[in-house]
């Protein structure tokens, strides 16, 4: 049987999709009767979904603008 | 100074190896403008946002030294990526910051304590009022708290992150760039997702953003 400390400690590895038929069996079996690691599985993933959505500096289109290519430009010339 | 306006022969590959290789400087200024933008993201995934700058900068130059010798096995970009990479490890391990996962094992007890004895949960998870990513990121507080959060992680914890989660890299993509094994690299992912985890809980609680 399968402990709530073990759930959290594979929740990555499920996510992932690297564990065995048999471990994501008994996996899925404890999510049914415990609310607790449901709502844990359940906010990791929106944990993730979170990061993903996380804006990034310099993601716009706009990067790299003309004063910013000057800028590394300018830099390489002075290097050589 | 103004950029003169891009010659459209460099959107030809072939065009660009060559204008770089005689050293154009229109030719590297294409270059930049298409991957200055990804080179960045790598880079700042590996060594944090800081240094980032830096490192591509230190890569563009490498690019120019060994562009003669480029053997075409892969696209310019996949070459010109693999150069940041190896920039960013070589400023990791130069940084000296925690390069090995023993360093990591003892700070960071993932959810541990948070269980009895038995296994079973002591310290449940509690339940959040939100069910979307839009939802939690609606307060810029955790936005900024999530974002600080990233960047206190260890070196190859906040590395692994970013590239898998925020850059879209697949494990084995990551486990590549930064040489680490896969098992290992899922440890790391582990640990840094629910380092998160607790701080958005944390933040569910009381409002409050805890970088401990
Ligand atoms: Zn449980």
């Amino acid at each position: 049987m399968l402990t709530c400390k073990d759930i959290s400690e594979t929740a990555t590895d499920h996510l992932e999709g690297k564990t065995s038929f048999a471990s994501r069996l008994s996996f899925y079996l404890h999510l049914l009767y415990c609310k607790y690691c449901r709502r844990y599985y359940r906010q990791m993933k929106l944990t993730i979904r979170t990061i993903q959505k996380l804006p990034e500096a310099k993601d716009s289109e706009e990067f790299p603008d003309d004063a910013e290519i000057d800028r590394v430009f300018e830099k390489l010339r002075e290097q050589s | 100074m103004n950029s003169p306006t891009i010659p459209n022969e460099y959107t030809s590959e072939d065009n660009l190896i060559a204008g770089l290789i005689r050293q154009d400087e229109a030719a590297f200024r294409f270059a930049i403008k298409q991957y200055q933008g990804p080179m960045f993201a790598l880079a700042q995934g590996i060594v944090g946002m800081k240094i980032a700058d830096e490192v591509v900068q230190e890569a563009w130059f490498s690019v120019m030294k060994s562009i003669a010798k480029f053997q075409r096995r892969s696209t310019l970009k996949s070459w010109i990526l693999t150069i940041v990479a190896n920039e960013a490890k070589t400023r990791l391990r130069k940084e000296k910051r925690e390069v090995s996962l023993e360093a990591l094992s003892s700070d960071d007890p993932d959810m541990q304590s948070r269980f009895d004895d038995s296994g079973h949960w002591g310290q449940p998870p509690s339940d959040w009022q939100a069910d979307a990513p839009e939802a939690l990121l609606s307060t810029d507080q955790l936005k900024s708290c999530l974002d600080r959060t990233i960047s206190l992680l260890p070196a190859l914890q906040g590395a692994t992150l970013n590239l898998k989660e925020r850059q879209g890299y697949s494990l084995n993509q990551v486990c590549n760039i930064l040489d680490v094994s896969e098992s290992n690299v899922r440890v790391l992912l582990h640990r840094a997702r629910n380092r998160l985890y607790k701080v958005i809980e944390h933040f569910q609680e009381t409002g409050e953003c805890c970088t401990e």
